[in-house]
């Protein structure tokens, strides 16, 4: 049997121990785990010398993933009023990829988790997806959700958060009217108010009405 | 001889992980800063290339050595990873044959990152211009 040495010093005084790792994944919360700490007696390091916790903290990660991914899933059935079905047309993605994930008969790959993560994060990336992802309409929804986020946070008159005209362009505006439960809808369209008295850079005009 | 060394070193990540060992605040830091949680990751992400605008800083002697026929040297290099500047440091002993990684976190010069990739991005604007 190979002896256990210190791989900094080479001295055979080492002890071992077990210590509480915390692992923490968004939206799938927290796990606490034993990972093995060896410390040299002689020179004082201290590490895992022998490989023994890259399996353990990968499989508690693992495992946070899955709740993560079921919490985001069940969040956008609750809150979105969207189905599955229809976030996988809008992605692309084939027909009950999405109940798969979360009913854990299969996994996502790193990279669909990550997608997962930025869906919960910036919701409003499933209208760009439903837009094919064209680069202008892109970004009129970027910019569109970014000044309803800031005037909600600005104490005007309490309507004005819920009412919102948008004017992003000097081509096209559109009514955008939202409320707390989610539901948003809006109509694009041409408005001849919003092309009036615009420059012909794109503008952003707050209207209410 | 510092970047042959991290040649070697990277070597040693991707063909035996068994032999690089990261300190225990090394691994700590690759997890908390740059979400680098298993020496798996940490150890790929080194073989990938992922320490960019590397930069050798200097090398002195291990203070824990305990062994003076052993001389064992610590490295140290900057780098950069998006808008991180980080830190590594290892060393190697030649009778445990183990590589170790010492230190594994950001830079004191942490503010130069954003500030060197900006002008990096200058200079090659200015190069396209003057060549149209």
């Amino acid at each position: 049997m190979t002896k256990k040495i210190c791989p900094a010093c080479g001295t055979e005084d080492i002890i071992e121990r077990k210590t509480p790792h915390l692992i923490n994944e968004a939206f799938g919360g927290g796990r606490e785990i034993d990972i093995v700490e060896d410390r040299c007696k002689v020179c004082g390091t201290v590490g895992d010398f022998f490989s023994q916790n890259d399996a353990l903290i990968s499989e508690a990660i693992d495992q946070c993933k899955s709740l993560a991914v079921k919490n985001i899933l069940q969040d956008f059935l609750d809150h979105a009023a969207t189905s599955m079905s229809s976030m996988e047309r809008a992605l692309e993605l084939p027909q009950r990829t999405l109940t798969k994930w979360k009913n854990g008969q299969t996994k996502p790959s790193a990279a669909g988790f990550a997608l997962l993560k930025m869906l919960r994060i910036f919701p409003w990336l499933l209208d760009v997806a439903e837009n094919k992802f064209d680069y202008e309409k892109g970004q009129r929804i970027h910019i569109n959700e970014a000044v309803r986020k800031l005037v909600s946070h600005i104490s005007f008159d309490d309507t004005l958060s819920s009412n919102l005209k948008i004017s992003t362009s000097y081509n096209f505006a559109f009514n955008l009217t939202y409320d707390d439960s989610f539901q948003k809808e809006y109509n694009e369209h041409v408005s001849q108010e919003a092309i009036e008295g615009l420059s012909e850079a794109p503008t952003i005009l707050i209207e209410q009405y | 001889m510092p970047y042959n060394l991290f040649k070697m070193f990277k070597i040693a990540c991707r063909d035996s992980p068994y032999d690089v060992i990261p300190f225990k605040q090394a691994m700590d830091d690759a997890n908390k800063i740059f979400n680098l949680r298993t020496k798996k990751s940490l150890l790929a992400f080194i073989v990938n290339d992922g320490l960019e605008d590397l930069t050798f800083i200097n090398k002195k002697e291990w203070e824990q050595n305990q062994n003076p026929d052993n001389s064992i040297e610590v490295y140290a290099y900057r780098f950069r990873t998006r808008a991180i500047a980080g830190y590594i440091a290892f060393m190697f002993n030649r009778q445990t044959e183990k590589w170790l990684i010492k230190s594994f976190h950001q830079s004191e010069n942490r503010n130069t990152a954003m500030l060197e990739a900006m002008q990096k991005a200058l200079e090659n604007k200015s190069l396209e211009e003057s060549n149209d």
